[in-house]
């Protein structure tokens, strides 16, 4: 095995195991800066902070661009954890399985039209589909983190068996299940076209592969073959994952070449090499295009276009009523609930790639990917689902973890203050109402008391003020009615400062309490 | 337990703490047994509770040598100690330390909060207290440390899924936090049993007053000590800030749920019928409001 191809291979499982641990870690264990050091090596979402307002963390895809330039597609090779996840699903196959391919220049420009006409069009939904850094954080998050915690789990109930609570179970909260299948069926779509044919996703479909490949046309140092000494014989072009060598014509394509070093040692004339080519040579083969590469792009992108405008009921109404359910008023949320930082919904589908890192970072399950929650905007995109849990009234590490800033930074005083969404009452749903009998859950919840209880025919009904409340969802995740809750959130469109609860120094009295120093028995 | 074997115990189990406390060998000496509840105030948490167990025989009348203690604490909510929304860091730490002291086998502490429990565990200060007493914390906000039980006496909880740790135990022992509670009025004893069972909302759909009083037919806990060292006034069960507490400095300790809860009410300034499962406990003879027919014993603690 060549030398550069040991590091290659020791630097990507490096980088990929680091990546995967940020997403897979369930514990917090993980700290906040080596998530942000990591993911701020990721192309696009270090080019999404670049464009809106740089910081440090945007810097990464000016490294990566320069990376390129000078040494061609190591990225592809090193830090995408995707390409390296591809790699690792092909690698159990023997060896010389490629064959040379023409490259599809046209297909890959039509992707990257696509993608830059519906970005520009405002919606992420098809650099959803086709970017690496989402679809790598989407199958870590939403597939290998919940196996992950199932073992844990698992492990944990052994270890109690045997009477030691040195494992703490880690309870999931329920499986956003849309999401989940169609993250499992992209991964295994890939995963089965990596194993057939290694790079083919990263040199046609990956929008990241395709702006690089046209970088590396001027990369200083690249693979290349010796004419005076090549016999044509292909051993490199059937180890050739990007399947770009041409021995027929003696050329790498540098546009597919992802520098993963594994021709090297395969030549028995020596003719392969990497380093500045002396003579710098074209780029062969751009002129065939034997598929319909043009017809696929249409109907992907067609698909991608319909599905989000396809609206499937809500989250509420999916619930069946039982006998002895009662709140029969159905609740539907207008407007998703956005995470605290992301300003609004807007300012959010304008910069989240749903690569769902702080999906995976959410301690209280709150955050989940959303179906058509957000519509055309962003399948996928995470929002508070307060079915899962409720936002944690002294945690902001979404906006600590997001790669794009499409959740902000902000302070936690500042979080405390936001105004996510306002609480809405449905009085025909609610226990107090229905059964005449107490209840009082979401009122207990409320970190603001929002939500209160006030004294109506001899029992306490909830009030809410508006002007209080933030919307965390901690209300609508106590409250008990079935089918449908009583009590809900309705997302602000764009996120506002919520008022401090006053003092209320006559409240006290009502409540009952009297200062003693003696015993009142 | 007779005098002598209390003393017994408590001079073999509880020495070295006798010794620091000099002042409290008397009163532990005075302390007869007897008595239905003990009331004590002025002191800080553990301080109180030291006291007040004392004059309920001890903490050997409670548990035995080698005997399997489950410690409930409130632990609902992930907020600091000095906000008044779970049970007192340092009364809990006390409780575990004196039944170790007890030769109880293993004393564990859990509770199925509302806020995330690791959380809930660390901030409210409760995981640092029992572990440096010698007790465990277990987990219990997964569905498989639960078991279904049935409730026979109940009217309109009828079963419940109850923390299995809690079903085994030799001994219950309940500490609950005396709060104010936006819907029930107070939390108080019987309602801090909500949680060691899985399904809350069953309760809240289904008349959550008349849930409590069935629940506490089936779950008696052996000892029940009330903090009420801060007193939540207002904004309860899980407060805005610091300003909804208020420094009471009381602790009500006793056997039967219903007179502690009935005494833990007059200490926050309501009558025992103000609170609806008090009411019901009382009708479903669970135990006694009736103040007057039970022997209490005041204590003030000074200094």
């Amino acid at each position: 095995m060549s030398k550069l191809r040991r590091v290659r291979r020791c630097v990507s499982v490096a980088v990929f195991a680091l990546m995967a641990l940020v997403f897979i870690d369930f514990s917090g264990w993980v700290p906040v800066w080596v998530s942000d050091a990591v993911t701020s090596t990721q192309v696009l979402p270090s080019l999404i902070r670049l464009l809106s307002g740089g910081g440090v963390l945007a810097a990464g895809c000016l490294a990566v661009v320069g990376l390129t330039l000078l040494f061609g597609r190591v990225y592809c090779s090193v830090l995408c954890p995707l390409g390296s996840l591809f790699d690792g699903a092909s690698r159990s196959r023997s060896g010389g399985r490629y064959r040379f391919h023409p490259p599809r220049h046209r297909l890959r420009g039509c992707v990257v039209a696509c993608l830059l006409f519906s970005v520009v069009g405002g919606s992420f939904v098809l650099v959803e589909l086709f970017e690496p850094f989402g679809i790598f954080g989407r199958s870590a998050t939403l597939i290998a983190r919940p196996l992950v915690i199932f073992a844990n789990n698992g492990l944990s109930r052994l270890f109690e068996m045997g009477g030691s609570y040195l494992v703490s179970p880690w309870p999931l909260s329920g499986v956003a299940w849309r999401a989940t299948v169609f993250a499992g069926v992209i991964l295994v779509l890939l995963v089965w076209l990596a194993r057939r044919r290694g790079r083919l996703y990263c040199n046609t479909l990956c929008p990241v592969g395709a702006v690089l490949g046209l970088l590396s046309l001027g990369a200083r140092h690249r693979v290349w073959i010796d004419l005076s000494t090549c016999t044509s014989c292909g051993r490199c072009s059937r180890v050739c994952k990007a399947e770009c060598i041409d021995p027929q014509a003696m050329t790498v394509d540098v546009t597919r070449c992802v520098v993963c070093f594994n021709c090297l040692g395969t030549c028995p004339a020596g003719s392969l090499s990497y380093g500045k080519q002396p003579q710098p040579l074209g780029t062969g083969g751009g002129l065939l295009t034997p598929f319909s590469s043009e017809r696929r792009v249409l109907i992907l992108s067609a698909l991608a276009m319909v599905a989000p405008g396809v609206r499937l009921p809500p989250v509420h109404a999916k619930a069946f009523s039982k006998p002895g359910d009662r709140s029969l008023a159905p609740v539907v949320r207008a407007c998703p609930i956005t995470p605290p930082g992301s300003r609004g919904v807007d300012h959010f589908t304008r910069r989240c790639i749903s690569c769902l890192r702080c999906v995976s970072a959410c301690p209280s399950q709150v955050l989940q990917p959303s179906w058509t929650g957000y519509g055309l905007a962003g399948l996928m995109m995470p929002s508070l689902q307060p079915r899962f849990g409720y936002c944690n009234n002294g945690c902001n590490l979404c906006g600590q973890v997001c790669p794009t800033g499409a959740i902000e930074d902000i302070p936690l005083e500042e979080k405390q203050m936001t105004q996510l969404g306002k609480a809405m009452f449905v009085r025909e749903n609610c226990v107090v109402v229905l059964n005449r009998t107490e209840c009082g859950a979401c009122s207990e919840h409320c970190p603001t008391k929002a939500v209160d209880m006030v004294v109506e025919q001899g029992l306490r009904v909830p009030v809410v003020n508006p002007d209080i409340c933030i919307g965390c969802g901690a209300c609508e995740h106590a409250c008990p009615t079935k089918p449908f809750k009583a009590i809900y959130v309705e997302g602000n469109r764009v996120h506002v400062a919520a008022k401090k609860t006053e003092a209320q120094p006559s409240k006290p009295q009502e409540t009952g309490f009297r200062e003693t120093t003696e015993f009142p028995f | 337990m007779n005098r002598r074997e209390f003393i017994k115990t408590g001079v073999v189990a509880g020495s070295a703490l006798l010794l620091s406390h000099p002042f409290r060998l008397l009163a532990a000496s005075e302390g007869q047994g007897g008595c239905d509840l003990v009331a004590v105030r002025g002191g800080g948490a553990a301080e109180m509770f030291r006291r007040g167990i004392a004059e309920m025989g001890g903490m050997g009348t409670i548990v035995r040598s080698g005997q399997s203690v489950v410690v409930k604490p409130n632990i609902g909510w992930d907020t600091a100690p000095e906000r008044g929304a779970c049970t007192n860091p340092e009364l809990v730490g006390e409780v575990v330390r004196q039944c170790v002291a007890a030769g109880a086998g293993k004393v564990e502490v859990l509770d199925h909060t509302c806020d995330l429990w690791k959380s809930c565990y660390r901030n409210s200060g409760i995981e640092a207290a029992v572990k440096s007493a010698g007790g465990q914390m277990v987990p219990a906000n997964s569905r498989r440390h639960y078991t279904s039980v049935g409730i026979p006496a109940g009217k309109s909880l009828k079963d419940a899924k109850v923390h299995r740790n809690v079903l085994a135990a030799d001994v219950f022992i309940n500490v609950p936090v005396l709060k104010h509670h936006g819907s029930t009025r107070l939390t108080l004893g019987m309602k801090n049993l909500m949680g060691v069972v899985w399904d809350r909302g069953y309760w809240h759909r289904n008349d959550l007053h008349q849930c409590i009083a069935d629940f506490s037919t089936f779950m008696r806990a052996d000892l029940t000590i009330m903090d009420g060292y801060r007193v939540m006034r207002t904004n309860g069960p899980m407060g805005v800030s610091e300003g909804d507490v208020a420094l009471v400095k009381a602790q009500i300790i006793a056997r039967d749920p219903v007179a502690l809860d009935a005494a833990s009410a007059r200490m926050f300034g309501l009558e025992p019928d103000d609170v609806g499962y008090i009411r019901i406990a009382d009708a479903m003879k669970v135990g006694s409001k009736d103040l007057e027919s039970i022997t209490i014993r005041k204590v003030k603690v000074t200094g």
